[in-house]
């Protein structure tokens, strides 16, 4: 496997994987264990692990690691590239149509269908990530507290979200033996 | 540019929990800290991210655009791209010799738990100005509906609500 064959697979990736996420999770390890057999599954998991715990989307990190781990730093770095270079591009072009289209009433009225769309799509994501999430005591009340944080007191999210990494690594060092 | 380039990298370092969580963050910098886009173009952004292939975090290259032009695409995409993966490097540098399966868990029940109530504000602080109508509330339960139980992929989505915005609002 040399450089081009990575940056191809990663290309393909990037411009099959519509929707992202969990989508584009299953989309890689199908093109690169099962396909391409660069990867056993099981070093596959053990990525998939790291970049959930890393901050960024799921999909680039998984990129990096895997380039990482068949290319070194070079790989990782052309991985991720490869992956963002077709969406890039696309949302450049749509980005140039919006200022060109914006004052047409037909393209308003599309993004007045779209808007209330994509919040229909955000609580969908967001009703799946809580029912398979917030399943005991402590999660709900984690998340009543943020959403309070940010809803009623305004507190910026940026402050919630490094609260919460830093409380996850105190239970972490704090629980070596027992269940956090 | 330079400004551009540091506030997405702030929220690249920052976003925890995989692309969906980058939305609240950037809402918090963008729209209400900075100013820089009103809650309707930042709907828009976030609409192009869904609607094209790949990481919906490839909104800021969207929102770059429209602060700076192509160099404001360029530094925004960089900055938020550039920490996951530096921190990734590392990370897969160790091969995390010292997590356990066990502090993953551990992350994945408090971090998420938090983002998911930033993901619930943020969508109430979008979402009211978002439904003047009866039928923009039609377009929207449609779209909740077929992305939770219909398992249609987001961009399809998309492009049937742009579709039937266009018969409806026109």
């Amino acid at each position: 496997m040399n450089a081009l064959r990575l940056a191809l697979a990663f290309l393909k990736i990037g411009i099959l994987s519509f929707g992202g996420g969990y989508a584009g999770i299953t989309f890689i390890e199908q093109e690169i264990v099962k396909v391409r057999g660069w990867m056993p599954q099981n070093e596959f998991i053990r990525g998939l692990a790291l970049a959930q715990l890393a901050p960024g989307p799921v999909m680039t990190n998984l990129a990096a690691f895997i380039g990482y781990r068949l290319k070194g730093i070079p790989g990782g770095a052309l991985a991720i590239l490869s992956l963002l270079f077709p969406s890039f591009c696309l949302v450049l072009l749509i980005a140039a149509l919006f200022g060109r289209f914006s004052a047409s009433s037909s393209f308003q009225a599309i993004l007045n269908g779209v808007t209330p769309a994509i919040l229909g799509i955000l609580a969908a994501v967001t009703a799946r990530l809580a029912l398979a999430h917030l399943r005991s005591a402590l999660p709900i009340l984690l998340a009543l507290v943020s959403f309070t944080l940010i809803f009623c007191l305004n507190i910026h999210s940026l402050y919630v979200v490094l609260g919460s990494v830093l409380i996850a690594v105190v239970l972490a060092l704090k629980g070596r033996n027992n269940t956090c | 540019m330079l400004k551009l380039f540091l506030v997405f990298l702030k929220i690249g370092a920052c976003f925890f929990g995989g692309g969906y969580a980058a939305i609240p963050l950037m809402k918090s910098e963008i729209v209400d800290h900075l100013g820089w886009l009103t809650n309707d173009a930042f709907l828009n952004a976030i609409a192009v991210g869904q609607v094209t292939p790949g990481p919906v975090a490839i909104s800021s290259t969207f929102i770059g655009y429209r602060v700076g032009g192509f160099g404001g695409a360029l530094a925004a995409t960089a900055g938020m791209f550039l920490p996951s993966f530096l921190i990734m490097l590392l990370l897969s540098a160790f091969y995390c010799r010292y997590c356990r399966e066990q502090d993953l868990k551990c992350f994945s029940r408090v971090v998420l738990p938090v983002v998911i109530g930033l993901l619930l504000a943020v969508i109430l602080e979008l979402g009211s100005p978002a439904f003047p109508s009866l039928t923009a509330w039609a377009i929207g339960g449609a779209a909740f509906l077929l992305t939770m139980w219909g398992k249609v992929d987001f961009s399809l989505t998309v492009i049937l609500s742009g579709f039937a915005g266009f018969m409806m609002f026109k």
